[in-house]
C-alpha cells in the first residue's frame, strides 16, 4: 500500500517537476536569457527526513563557489490510521562546510563530507495551529506553534557528474536532522535518548 | 581517532535503527499491538470480573500527567505492578506533551507493562496536532464508560479549549446526561474521570456549573476525578458537599490508591514511590 502511494507520488511529482522546468525553460528561453536566476538549479526528491514519507522540491546554489543552498520542499504523509493526509512545506538553508573531495580521477564522482544548515517547516493542516491569532489558550500556555517547526541539518553527499547537457549532476545525500521539539524532550527526559532525537532522511538532487 | 570511531559507531547505529528514518513526527501510524488498548483492557477486565464477580472492595491506582516523565512513569508502573491488590489503573491524561508519535509509542509501550487493566482519560496535551487521531487509534473513544463490580466509571473528554479550535464541544454534557440517565441495573455507584476538572478555567466557565449541577442531580455519583493541575487537591467546589479529587503529576512520583466499597464509600491514600 505504502509502496503504491510512494510510487504514485514520485511519478506525479517528477512529471509535474519536469513540466514546470520545461515551461520555465521555454519562457526564459524565448526572452533569450540563457539561464535566468529564477530557474532552480536543481530538483530534489527526498525520503523521510521528518517532512513526510516523501518530499519533492527544488533548490538554488548561490554565493561564493555556489556553497550556499536554498531549497523549498513539499512533503507528503499518508493518513494511515487517521482521517486525513498531512502536507508540509519546508525551507532549507544549507551551507557546504567541506567542499568536494574527488573520488574518481576524472571528477565524475566526488564526495561532499558535510553540508549543514537550518530549516523551517510549516504543516498545512487545520488540526495544527501556526499563525492563528484567535487561540483560546492563556498566553504562553503552549510555548510552541504545533504547525511550525525548526530544525538543524547535517548532510553528507555523493556527487556524480555527467557530460550530458540535460542533466549535469546527480547527487545522493543522507541527512540527519534535529527538531526543536525533540531537543526539548531530550532535555527533559533521559528516557528519550539521542537516537530518538536525531532523525534521518535521504534524497537525490538532480542538477540541470 | 577514538572520537572518529565513536562518530562512526553512532552513525552506523542510527542507520540500522529503522525508526530513525522519520516520516513525520506527527504521523498517525501504529503497530497492531499498539492499538485499540481500551477495548483490549475491557476484555481483560471482563475475564477478571468473571473469575471473582462478587468482589466487595476494589482498589484503583490513579496516576496522571506523565508527559515528559517517562522515567518516573516507568518507576510508577513497577511500583503499581508490585501491588497485587490493585484491580485497575486509571491514567488521568496528558500521557504525552506534544502528541508526537514517538511519545504515544513510548508511553503506550510503558503502559502495556501494567499487570492490571488500565484506562485512560484524554488530556489537552494529547489533543494537539494529530493527537486526537493518535489517541483514538491507540486507545479508542474519547468518551466511554464501563461497569465493574457494581460501579460505573465514566471517562470523558473535557478539553474545552482544544475543542473550541475544532468548532466542537467538550465536555459533551449530552453524553454525560445520557450516561447518568441509565437506570441502575448492575451498578449502584458512579465515578467520573476526566483530565481537565472543574477546578480549572480551561474546563469552560459555563461547563463548570452545568457539570456540577449534573453530578448533584444523581446521588449515585460519588466522586469526580481529574488530573491537569500538577498537584494534589481534594475538596468541594461549591459548598454542596460533593467532592472533587485531583491527582498529582507523575514527575512528582506519587499516585493515588483509591479503595471503593460496594456501598459507594471510598477512601484514598497518596502513594509515594
Amino acid at each position: 500500500m505504502e509502496i503504491m502511494i510512494l510510487r504514485e507520488f514520485f511519478i506525479r511529482g517528477v512529471m509535474s517537476l519536469i513540466l514546470v522546468l520545461m515551461v520555465l525553460n521555454g519562457v526564459f528561453g524565448q526572452v533569450n536569457i540563457s539561464r535566468s536566476k529564477l530557474v532552480p538549479d536543481y530538483a530534489i526528491m527526498q525520503y523521510a527526513g521528518s517532512l513526510g514519507v516523501a518530499s519533492i522540491g527544488f533548490g538554488y546554489s548561490v554565493g561564493k563557489n555556489d556553497h550556499t543552498h536554498l531549497e523549498l520542499l513539499y512533503g507528503y504523509t499518508p493518513k494511515y490510521e487517521s482521517d486525513s493526509r498531512m502536507s508540509s512545506i519546508t525551507i532549507k538553508a544549507l551551507k557546504t562546510i567541506f567542499s568536494d573531495i574527488p573520488i574518481s580521477r576524472n571528477n565524475q564522482l566526488s564526495w561532499i563530507p558535510l553540508k549543514s544548515g537550518l530549516g523551517l517547516s510549516y504543516i498545512a493542516d487545520n488540526r495544527f495551529f501556526s499563525f492563528r491569532t484567535d487561540l483560546p489558550y492563556a498566553p504562553g500556555y503552549y510555548w510552541h506553534r504545533t504547525g511550525l517547526r525548526s530544525m538543524l541539518y547535517f548532510q553528507t553527499e555523493l556527487v556524480t557528474s555527467f557530460e550530458s547537457k540535460v542533466i549535469s549532476q546527480v547527487s545522493y545525500y543522507l541527512e540527519a536532522n534535529i527538531q526543536d521539539i525533540y531537543m526539548t524532550l531530550k532535555f527533559a527526559d533521559s528516557n528519550f535518548t539521542v537516537y530518538d532525537m536525531v532523525k534521518l532522511g535521504m534524497g537525490v538532487r538532480i542538477k540541470f | 581517532m577514538k572520537l572518529n570511531l565513536k562518530i562512526l559507531l553512532f552513525g552506523v547505529t542510527l542507520l540500522f535503527n529503522c525508526d530513525a528514518f522519520e516520516t513525520n513526527p506527527y504521523v498517525v501510524n501504529f503497530d497492531e499491538n499498539e492499538m485499540d488498548l481500551t477495548q483490549k483492557q475491557l476484555d481483560k477486565l471482563q475475564k477478571i470480573i468473571s473469575l471473582n464477580p462478587d468482589k466487595q472492595v476494589i482498589k484503583i491506582a490513579f496516576i496522571s500527567d506523565s508527559q515528559r516523565a517517562l522515567d518516573e512513569f516507568e518507576d510508577g508502573i513497577d511500583h503499581i505492578n508490585q501491588n497485587n491488590d490493585i484491580d485497575m489503573v486509571f491514567h488521568g491524561g496528558d500521557i504525552t506533551d506534544y502528541s508526537l508519535n514517538i511519545e504515544y509509542k513510548k508511553m503506550g509501550e510503558a503502559m502495556r507493562r501494567l499487570k492490571a487493566p488500565y484506562f485512560t482519560a484524554f488530556g489537552n496535551h494529547d489533543a494537539l496536532a494529530t493527537g486526537e487521531a493518535s489517541y483514538k487509534a491507540m486507545f479508542g473513544a474519547l468518551d466511554y464508560s464501563f461497569k465493574a463490580w457494581g460501579h460505573k466509571f465514566i471517562f470523558f473528554n473535557a478539553n474545552h479549549e482544544e475543542f473550541i479550535l475544532r468548532g466542537e464541544k467538550a465536555p459533551d454534557l449530552d453524553f454525560l446526561s445520557r450516561q447518568l440517565a441509565e437506570p441502575s441495573d448492575n451498578f449502584e455507584n458512579i465515578f467520573m474521570i476526566s483530565h481537565m476538572g472543574p477546578f480549572h478555567r480551561e474546563f469552560g466557565d459555563e461547563n463548570r456549573k452545568s457539570y456540577h449541577q449534573l453530578l448533584l442531580s444523581d446521588d449515585r455519583v460519588k466522586l469526580s476525578m481529574h488530573g491537569h493541575g500538577h498537584g494534589h487537591k481534594f475538596g468541594e467546589l461549591y459548598s454542596t458537599g460533593f467532592n472533587y479529587l485531583q491527582v498529582d503529576d507523575t514527575a512528582s512520583e506519587n499516585y493515588i490508591l483509591l479503595t471503593l466499597q460496594s456501598n459507594g464509600n471510598y477512601d484514598f491514600e497518596r502513594v509515594f514511590y
